[in-house]
């Protein structure tokens, strides 16, 4: 996955708040409550499915102890989002094979749309059960000593959901990080009042 | 841990991108950051550019040395905003690539100096010890522009030398 891939994307975040005492034994049981849990195979629903899991590999799912996600001072894990898509040509499509056949059963010119809502319902059902998800990942780095994080996305949907379940595991939230973290209050302040400036040529320096 | 987390202004991160620039121009990509013995950085193979009113990328250049190019000189002439640069850095040996984008400067297409380690922790250990020295060292550069930025008459002493190397160019 990206943090351990040859060429990696991190977007960095400050976890803010107090690590608690026995962290590893609470944060295993916490990541094992929040784990990804499969949909069962032939379930017809587009429902999302979201869940942490191993940063190694999204199909490793259990973090039965902290050998599984943290190597001091290092979390990592990963949220995985599921999703299926049902592809609507296709749906329209046949659903149009469908209303036709039964019009033609039936003897009429056109099908009434109670009818054609419930065919393209169980074709729509029919396809959710053998369709396989897409699946979407955010893989995390997080030093627990010093609050720094580093997620593998720069997609802000997806760090939404990263940064809302990280709070609802952890307790703690994860604040968007910025290169005036790197220098002290003093310039901070001296640098938050700054304009921007430009570097714009004036015409007669250009000519 | 910090508390409070200063938020990400998108001029100051888009002014260090220039600045970067102009200070990694010819024979001055030699840094002088705490800690390190030498420290090279350099502009590599991409640079992009949004307008000023709003975020929309307005030109890209690509290619062996966009930051020599008279388009990438006449983008940032014309008022546009450098918003994404390609560096290469190198620590005494070790070598790095990435790619800085945006308000938050995250680092896009990073690359690590090869490690060997294959035990999933070593590796964790080994990776976040060489990314950490990147954005140390970055964030060393980063705070000898804030020194200077911060300071209206270097700031102005600074722009005037910037201006003059972009006219120049």
């Amino acid at each position: 996955m990206g943090l351990l891939s040859r060429a990696f994307t991190a977007r960095r975040f400050v976890v803010t708040g107090e690590l608690p005492s026995g962290f590893t034994t609470l944060y295993t049981e916490r990541l094992s409550l929040q784990a990804f849990v499969e949909a069962p195979v032939g379930l017809q629903t587009n429902e999302e499915r979201e869940g942490w899991v191993h940063l190694r590999n999204f199909c490793e799912l259990s973090f039965t102890s902290e050998d599984d996600w943290f190597a001091d001072p290092y979390a990592y894990f990963a949220l995985r989002i599921d999703k299926k898509r049902v592809p609507r040509k296709i749906v329209r499509a046949r659903t149009k094979v469908a209303c036709d056949k039964w019009a033609e059963e039936h003897g009429v010119a056109r099908v009434p749309a109670t009818v054609k809502s419930e065919i393209r319902d169980s074709i729509e059902n029919e396809i959710l059960r053998r369709v396989q998800p897409s699946v979407q990942t955010v893989g995390c780095i997080w030093n627990v000593r010093t609050g720094d994080l580093i997620a593998d996305t720069r997609v802000e949907a997806r760090l939404d959901r990263f940064r809302k379940l990280f709070h609802r595991t952890f307790g703690m939230r994860a604040v968007p990080w910025s290169p005036l973290c790197w220098t002290d209050e003093q310039t901070n302040e001296a640098m938050l009042s700054t304009a921007p400036t430009m570097v714009q040529l004036d015409p007669k320096e250009t000519a | 841990m910090i508390d409070e987390v200063p938020p990400a202004v998108p001029h100051i991160a888009a002014e260090f991108l220039i600045w970067l620039w102009y200070r990694t121009d010819g024979d001055t990509c030699l840094f002088d950051v705490d800690g390190y013995e030498s420290v090279i950085v350099w502009l590599d193979d991409r640079m992009a550019f949004s307008h000023w009113a709003d975020h929309r990328i307005a030109a890209i250049f690509k290619g062996e040395s966009p930051a020599m190019s008279p388009e990438s000189i006449a983008a940032l002439s014309g008022g546009k905003r450098l918003v994404e640069i390609r560096i290469g850095m190198r620590v005494d040996d070790r070598e790095y690539m990435a790619t800085l984008k945006g308000p938050t400067l995250d680092v896009v297409g990073m690359r690590l100096p090869t490690i060997l380690a294959e035990d999933d922790k070593q590796v964790i250990w080994d990776r976040m010890l060489l990314y950490d020295e990147f954005m140390s060292v970055l964030g060393g550069i980063f705070c000898k522009f804030c020194a200077i930025r911060a300071d209206a008459d270097a700031w102005h002493d600074e722009q005037m030398a910037l201006r003059r190397w972009a006219h120049e160019r």
